[in-house]
């Protein structure tokens, strides 16, 4: 198209999408007029964008993505790009995972977040900088948690939050409306760590893993309804056909000075 | 329908269906593509503001887009077992016998993002050299020395790849 032609593709798309000047929108438009090609790549163009607004329309795409979008901003937590210390993190993890591989064959993990060979465990990076794993399950507010997934076969993963307001927060998949395709293996950490905020008290983090793809608004709908029958974030259970859901309950303290 | 919501899905009607596109010929699964449309259309969200020049709003969707799929490929070891052998050409004439899918692949274990970026727009997007310095900056003659280097190291990674 470009071979003795003053518009290229990118020139082409940019009057397509309507990104160009008034003056090369005319030219663009003039041009067309005299050349069959260009103006069939901006009819192609069109048909095809046409096609997909009916099929992937803005109101089913993207306008759904508002409560999972408003609750994920609005929320106590934060999500955080990857860190430094996540690095850091991850040297220990060998160390860790090693241990863990160990401890595996000499004898079973006896943990509530491991179930067989799937489920979710915790590192916390407290306000002196120092990693650990919190035995007690107990956070204080501006710790930053990472997450590890250990999981084989039951990739779709979902990782929400659930305080005792009833606030769901979706931590993955990221601003999607379906699960988060997790790499098989053993203590993989997530790619953002979580920066926990002001918010003190019980909190639930919940790990749903699943053989097939899960919808976020499925989960979130099983346990916004759960929550208001019982009131109580503990008892909240995910059901379906080859899921696991992996509860992680732990309690926030105000940060000590 | 709030201001911001229409503001939103004007820009969806403009920019949507070039993000949906790069995303599926790099993703081939249009439930993938799908989730990243989502995710790059809300990052143009967050970003449509700080973009100062909105006449390069092109090739900011197909850089966007690029390297998020780039990111979900990374993370999703799934796409490569997608990969069907009947799909794989031959060593040979690179630019008629691979296949998009094949391409990517190969293109993708390649660690040179600038090699990726020639492989991607020359062999997926079909785009010549003039368009690609347009979205990536690289000369025509940097283009070419990549795409000479992704062709060299062709061997070696099907041999890596075993294909």
């Amino acid at each position: 198209m470009t071979n003795g032609h003053v518009f290229d593709k990118i020139d082409l798309m940019e009057y397509v999408t309507n990104s160009c000047d008034d003056k090369k929108r005319t030219a663009i438009e003039l041009h067309c007029r005299q050349c069959p090609q260009c103006a069939r790549f901006c009819r192609e163009y069109a048909r095809e964008n046409d096609g997909f607004l009916n099929a992937l329309p803005f109101e089913s795409t993207i306008a759904g993505l508002g409560t999972i979008q408003e609750s994920t901003t609005v929320l106590r937590f934060r999500k955080h790009g990857r860190k430094p210390w996540l690095f850091a993190l991850a040297a220990s993890l060998i160390l860790t995972v090693a241990t863990f591989r160990v401890l595996q064959t000499s004898s079973p993990v006896v943990s509530n977040q491991i179930k067989g060979e799937t489920g979710i465990t915790v590192y916390v990076q407290n306000n002196a900088g120092h990693v650990e794993k919190r035995d007690n399950k107990v956070f204080f507010t501006h710790e930053k948690i990472q997450f590890l997934y250990t999981c084989a076969g039951y990739n779709n993963l979902i990782l929400l939050g659930m305080d005792t307001s009833g606030t769901v927060t979706i931590y993955y998949p990221v601003m999607q409306d379906s699960s988060y395709t997790a790499e098989s293996g053993a203590a993989i950490p997530l790619p953002n760590s979580i920066l926990l905020d002001d918010y003190v008290g019980p909190e639930l983090f919940l790990a749903v893993f699943s053989k097939a793809r899960l919808k976020v608004s499925d989960i979130q709908n099983q346990c916004i309804s759960h929550y208001k029958q019982t009131h109580d974030i503990a008892s909240i259970k995910i059901s379906g056909e080859n899921t696991i859901f992996c509860p992680y309950l732990c309690t926030v303290h105000r940060k000590t000075q | 329908m709030n201001s911001s919501n229409t503001a939103a899905k004007t820009l969806y009607e403009q920019y949507g269906f070039l993000i949906y596109r790069t995303c599926l010929r790099i993703l081939c699964s249009e439930h993938d593509a799908k989730d990243a449309l989502q995710t790059v259309f809300c990052k143009l969200l967050e970003q449509y503001d700080s973009i100062r020049d909105k006449e390069r709003m092109v090739p900011w969707i197909f850089n966007a887009a690029k390297n998020h799929c780039y990111n979900v490929i990374r993370f999703n070891k799934k796409f490569l077992d997608k990969i069907e052998s009947d799909e794989i050409g031959t060593t040979d004439g690179a630019d008629e016998k691979i296949s998009a899918r094949e391409i990517i692949r190969i293109a993708f274990k390649n660690t040179d993002a600038k090699i990726r970026d020639a492989v991607y727009y020359t062999y997926v997007e079909q785009f010549d050299q003039k368009e690609i310095q347009k979205l990536t900056g690289q000369s025509p003659a940097t283009i070419r020395r990549n795409l000479k280097r992704f062709k060299d190291s062709l061997p070696a990674i099907r041999k890596r790849l075993e294909l």
